[in-house]
């Protein structure tokens, strides 16, 4: 068969080393394959794969979900009756004005609003996702904004039939998003450093903004996700970066360690919006 | 019948995982399923031992988003069983080469062993998961998963027998 006695040799050899190494190579061949995947999963390709995995073991999650609600009724209990209470001020505070604001429920620019639990929550990674009890069965569409009690928390990112996965805005590389100081028209870019679970940062704020340590700061109408003027969080400290621009620490208003229930809603002619910014950008590149 | 026996325990252990200790602890997080590449016959052949290790791994990332770094880790410890046993396990149970459990070597031995093993485990998982931001909470995740995925392998390793 072996013709010629050198590459007999050769192959033996190669073989020889091949049995040698192969442990070695079995390793490096599987331990490159499971660090190409874990260093190139892409934010839309982990959502997808999370929603695959939920679906599976997101059953699991809404029995303990149920069990633990049933044993922290007397605390939500609490709880309803405190929002409660703020509503009743608040709807009192909006009768004194109802002669003088132009505020109209009807006209409100998000109309179509769906309450979820949140049955799986991550906050103490530096890219953290939240998993929601309702998905397509409940008219949840990627891109609405996820909005919490007392302010804003994350966009979706997928949803499969039954569940949906959240972006939370505790998300060091997958969420950014343009925030402005309540009464000024200062606004900045808002993103999480990943350090502590309720101070998210807002760059690029410039240095003639009037800025006070306690500020609220909202979100603004650049956003194509959120709708303007929802809660982000107060001014907790901030510094001037580059000798142009203020970098501050916000506090946020959500308890990301306690999410319960959230809402999500979606801006009236997102879609339209979106096509146009993406028809835009196409256009701007060429 | 043995191979079955080992399918059925690396399944227990996957559900143990997935179901309860995944989502149980919010933060922290205790590896069991990679008992049976810690349990294993010294005698099995190291590929078999290694491609346990990467498919423990493996299945635990298909079921938890984990994007492949279970695996990585997993198969890496594989890897380093070889010469943790040898610098950790008796003389006389490495020789007898049958499986690694607290009932064939004493316990102490059996619990430093398991110990090691988790500890290079945890370091690589907690501090490559939370990109070296956060050292402090890493470390503490590294002890915990330590000291508690040790006794929990003690335990689950009770019904194994030779």
């Amino acid at each position: 068969m072996w013709k010629d006695p050198i590459a007999f040799y050769g192959m033996r050899r190669l073989l020889l080393l091949l049995k040698r190494i192969h442990l070695w190579a079995l390793f490096l061949i599987l331990e490159g394959v499971c660090l190409y995947i874990f260093f190139h999963s892409d934010t839309y390709m982990f959502s997808k794969y999370l929603a695959f995995s939920e679906n599976i073991t997101g059953k699991t999650d809404l029995v303990k979900y149920e069990v633990a609600s049933y044993l922290n009724l007397k605390e939500k209990n609490e709880e309803l009756m405190a929002l409660n209470a703020k509503l009743l001020d608040e709807n009192n505070s909006l009768k004194s004005l109802v002669d003088t604001t132009s505020f109209n429920v009807a006209q409100s620019p998000y109309p179509s609003v769906v309450a979820l639990h949140v049955i799986r929550n991550e906050f103490l990674n530096s890219n953290n996702f939240i998993v929601l009890d309702g998905g397509e069965n409940k008219n949840v569409r990627k891109g609405m904004a996820v909005i919490g009690n007392e302010g804003i928390v994350g966009y979706v990112s997928a949803t499969s039939k039954n569940f949906s996965v959240v972006i939370s805005l505790l998300s060091t590389d997958n969420f950014v998003s343009s925030a402005k100081i309540k009464g000024t028209s200062f606004s900045g870019t808002l993103q999480w450093d990943g350090r502590t679970h309720n101070l998210v940062q807002m760059a690029e704020v410039p240095k003639y903004a009037e800025l006070h340590v306690g500020d609220t700061i909202l979100t603004t109408s650049y956003s194509s996700v959120f709708p303007e003027d929802i809660p982000i969080g107060t001014v907790e400290d901030f510094r001037i970066t580059d000798d142009t621009f203020y970098s501050v620490n916000v506090r946020t208003f959500t308890d990301f360690s306690k999410l319960d229930y959230v809402y999500l809603l979606e801006l009236n002619n997102k879609l339209e919006r979106d096509s146009l910014e993406m028809a835009a950008g196409a256009q701007k590149k060429k | 019948m043995k191979f079955l026996r080992y399918i059925i325990y690396i399944s227990v252990l996957t559900c143990i995982q997935v179901f309860f200790l995944q989502r149980m602890w919010s933060g922290f997080y205790i590896s069991v399923y990679i008992a049976p590449v810690l349990l294993m016959d010294i005698k099995t052949p190291k590929w078999i031992v290694l491609l346990t290790g990467f498919l423990c791994g493996g299945i635990i990332d298909v079921l938890s988003a984990g994007a492949g770094l279970n695996a990585a880790i997993t198969g890496f410890v594989a890897l380093c069983r070889f010469p943790i046993i040898r610098a950790t396990v008796p003389n006389n149970v490495f020789e007898d080469a049958g499986p690694v459990l607290s009932s064939t070597m004493p316990i102490m031995k059996f619990l430093f062993y398991v110990a090691i093993m988790l500890l290079i485990w945890s370091l690589l998982f907690f501090f490559v998961e939370s990109s070296f931001m956060d050292p402090l909470w890493s470390l503490l995740s590294v002890l915990f998963n330590v000291v508690f995925g040790t006794l929990l392998i003690t335990l689950l390793q009770l019904p194994i027998r030779r």
